[in-house]
């Protein structure tokens, strides 16, 4: 089954910095408009 | 003291992993790490439960005292109730006792699954303190885990874990509050060292779990706040949000399953998928082999299989459709089941199973009527298979619906 | 998963249970034939082609060996295994 990481082998450096850019901008925007607190629905299932 | 088993807006979690990983990465030799990977779940179980404070009892020389609150804590419950598991497992494997040690293990998982999953346990006088133990630990996704190991054992397809292997199988603390349901066979396949860690490697992982929290945090929440109301809506309106109510219960799984795959990928811990794009999914048999993967995995080995077979082995090939159709029912029903022990769950369990033999039934009945090449181009037809797959999503959504009706109105 | 004589008798049933299950005459199987391969080889397929299976090799296999073998290749091992134990 395909997932999002199913793909092997090294990334280039180039494209390590521009992904990492991006984790950067997520985990930012995670921390900006996330809820404090908010728990995941299904857990407790 | 918050029993939720994961905020992840609490650091708990996080300082977990990253001591994990620091922790498990370096270490090459299988011994070794497997008993530190059992050493940082159970710490992590303690940091949930909490761990009694006995110095000053001790201190005091007051014995009684800190054999009570020993006693009463639900961190040693829980550790003996994993060494009782490594014991049963031990026992299966051996023959010990014969049948015995699985009879007794199937009451003791049924007894502690009632507490956990019937809503009115929570108003009884001392079972309300053991559901919330089990609800921190995610008992009901153990349960799944101890059975699956209970069944392979049983049939000799694998030995019995050791101790540290029953903890880190049981209760690995990133798969914790909602799975993912790994199978004891895969567990016991994975490498006892895990190829190193590259930075590439890494690179996927950390975009996993960032994948994850965007989904939840940003997506998710954003769509919620700004497009779900409280209010009622017309007819159309009610549609779209039913619709995004599923979309959004995706997003937000889909998500905390992304968040403990990357993580288990940054420690070298195999951890199932979970999603497989659902949304793609042109009938409820292929929405099922993308959806909660592990659960429908565990479903399909544990349930499914052993029901149809032995109806099927029973009155023969012909009759493979009403054998089918038999054997989704008790799946389905005990699947609902599984996730609240409540008729809602059990209507949303049962409206599963009717769509899925609905759509075996039709297949079949097409597969007769069209025949082969007239077959293969009516599932390659792209009009076709757009209509089958807002069908589908659809008909998810909707009985999705059900499961959110208050309780007082479905008994 | 070593090498596997396609032209053995074992493999000649098999490929008769798929052009069975899949309605199709003219199909045909090799050692790495998988789910993949084929539409609608979904779980019940998976099911029913077991229960064809056991018929005509007259064996019984467990819940896990239904679940687990992932190509035919695996799948002809498994029945001469379990042939093989019926003696």
């Amino acid at each position: 089954m395909n997932g999002p990481d199913s793909t092997n082998g090294s990334i280039p450096a180039w494209q390590i910095a521009v992904r990492l850019v991006w984790v950067v901008v997520q985990l930012s925007l995670v921390y900006a408009l996330g809820a404090t607190g908010a728990q995941f629905v299904y857990q407790g299932f | 003291m918050d029993r939720s088993p994961l905020d992840l807006y609490k650091p708990d979690f996080w300082y977990t992993l990253a001591i994990a990983v620091l922790v498990l990465v370096p270490l090459k030799a299988p011994v070794v790490r497997k008993w530190a990977w059992a050493a940082i779940n159970l710490a992590f179980l303690g940091v949930l439960l909490g761990v009694p404070d006995l110095w000053g009892p001790l201190q005091r020389q007051a014995y009684l005292e800190a054999a009570r609150m020993l006693g009463a804590s639900d961190l040693l419950r829980v550790c003996a109730c994993l060494f009782v598991a490594y014991i049963v497992l031990q026992a299966v494997q051996r023959r010990w006792l014969g049948v015995i040690p699985l009879a007794l293990a199937g009451l003791a998982l049924a007894t502690l699954f009632t507490i956990h999953k019937l809503p009115s346990t929570a108003s009884v006088y001392r079972l309300a303190d053991v559901k919330s133990a089990l609800g921190a630990i995610g008992f009901s996704y153990a349960a799944l885990r101890l059975v699956d190991a209970l069944r392979l054992t049983h049939e000799g397809r694998h030995a019995a874990p050791d101790l540290p292997s029953t903890i880190n199988y049981l209760l690995p603390f990133h798969m914790l509050a909602a799975g993912p349901i790994q199978g004891y066979a895969d567990f016991m396949a994975q490498p006892a060292v895990p190829p190193p860690l590259g930075a590439s490697d890494a690179l996927r992982a950390v975009e996993r779990i960032a994948l994850g929290l965007f989904k939840k945090y940003v997506i998710a929440d954003l769509l919620e706040s700004s497009l779900l109301t409280p209010f009622p809506t017309p007819f159309v309106f009610g549609a779209f949000e039913v619709m995004l109510f599923y979309f959004l219960l995706y997003l937000d799984f889909s998500a905390y399953s992304d968040i403990t795959v990357g993580a288990g990928r940054l420690m070298g811990v195999a951890t199932p998928e979970n999603f497989n794009r659902p949304y793609v999914a042109r009938n409820l048999v292929d929405f099922w082999d993308r959806w909660h993967m592990s659960l429908s995995q565990f479903i399909y080995r544990n349930i499914f299989i052993p029901v149809q077979m032995a109806l099927v082995r029973r009155t023969g090939p012909k009759s493979a459709l009403w054998c089918g159709a038999v054997a989704f029912l008790v799946s389905f029903l005990l699947c609902g089941l599984w996730h609240s022990l409540d008729v809602r769950w059990a209507m949303w369990g049962m409206m599963h199973a009717l769509g899925l033999v609905v759509v075996v039934w039709y297949r079949a009945w097409l597969k007769r009527r069209l025949g082969r090449e007239a077959m293969n181009r009516y599932r390659a037809h792209l009009g076709i298979r757009l209509l089958a797959v807002v069908l589908t999503q659809a008909y998810v959504a909707v009985t999705l619906q059900v499961v959110t009706w208050p309780l007082e109105l479905s008994t | 998963m070593g090498m596997m004589n396609q032209t053995s008798e074992t493999f000649a049933r098999l490929q008769k249970i798929f052009q069975d299950v899949f309605l199709d005459d003219g199909l045909t199987i090799s050692a790495e034939t998988n789910s993949n391969d084929f539409e609608g080889w979904d779980s019940l397929t998976h099911v029913t082609l077991m229960v064809h299976v056991e018929r005509v090799f007259d064996i019984q296999f467990t819940s896990s060996e239904i679940a687990a073998w992932k190509n035919v290749g695996e799948l002809e091992q498994l029945i001469e295994a379990r042939v093989r134990l019926k003696g």
